[in-house]
């Protein structure tokens, strides 16, 4: 019986482990791993490499899901027969107001600016300026941010409904595509 | 890598076969093929990434910049004419 009972309490806390963190949570997670997080950010990922103390968010940097940032280089497998302990590291930086797409990778050794929008499937490492999007594997800066704004502000398809919930969003995006319900 | 294109117009003198040679090359077609009343996303194809990169493309053949909420409503190839002259007129005025 009292395995039994171990067990359920086992299941419930792999249970309660598992479900989706909030935000709020997410961040102080990350910032008791040593992520540096400024204010208002946005975080859907929990993939901060094993050298999380190496990463720095400013404000209001929001990251899509499936991001990865990685702060080694594991191509020093190559010297390991003959350094047995080697290592490599770099740090990771993003600008405040950046915007980090879906299933990004950012490799160690980068910094991009602030206003910056990287493209979902982004491979990136270096310098990204201020006000650039980046885009493609390996990523170049292909344009300027605030020209994506300025056409996203002009776009049909552009909607305040962040606050809308669930049925309403729905039947507007219907009725806006012409979809049927 | 920068996100900041030089301002200086004045070097190159504007010519509507400039761009018209530019929006050729990135769209793979002869330049005598475009058609000015042709609009970028319905005629050209052209979705918002290919817009930008060819406004880009633009600045960086005139060596000028063009500004941001007036590119976003450029609908066709004239538009894009327009703005781009009106971008060196400035760029060129003392």
């Amino acid at each position: 019986m009292r395995r039994l009972l171990k067990r359920l309490l086992d299941r419930a806390s792999r249970l309660l482990d598992s479900k989706p963190m909030g935000n709020e949570a997410l961040i102080e997670r990350l910032r008791s791993r040593g992520v540096r997080i400024g204010e208002g950010c946005v975080i859907h990922t929990e993939s901060f490499s094993t050298e999380p103390y190496l990463i720095s968010l400013g404000d209001r940097v929001a990251i899509a899901g499936g991001t990865k940032f990685v702060t080694h280089d594991g191509s020093v497998w190559l010297m390991r027969r003959e350094r047995p302990a080697v290592q490599t590291f770099g740090t990771i930086t993003v600008g405040s107001d950046t915007f980090i797409g879906e299933n990004c990778i950012i490799l160690a050794n980068t910094s991009i600016g602030a206003h910056c929008i990287v493209g979902a499937g982004s491979v990136l490492r270096g310098q990204i300026a201020d006000n650039s999007l980046v885009v493609g594997n390996p990523a170049a800066v292909v344009g300027r941010a605030s020209l994506v704004v300025e056409l996203l502000k002009e776009s049909k398809d552009t909607m305040d409904s962040l606050t809308l919930g669930y049925e309403e969003r729905r039947d507007r995006l219907l009725r806006h595509f012409g979809l049927p319900r | 890598m920068t996100g900041e294109p030089a301002t200086d117009c004045a070097r190159r003198p504007f010519s509507d076969e400039a761009v018209i040679a530019v929006l050729a090359g990135e769209i793979g077609v002869a330049p005598e093929e475009i058609q000015r009343d042709k609009a970028f996303g319905k005629d050209l194809g052209l979705d918002s990434l290919d817009f930008i990169k060819l406004v880009m493309a633009v600045e960086q053949a005139l060596e000028t910049r063009i500004d941001d909420k007036e590119a976003a409503k450029v609908r066709t190839v004239e538009d894009l004419l327009s703005l781009a002259r009106r971008a060196c007129a400035l760029a060129g005025s003392p």
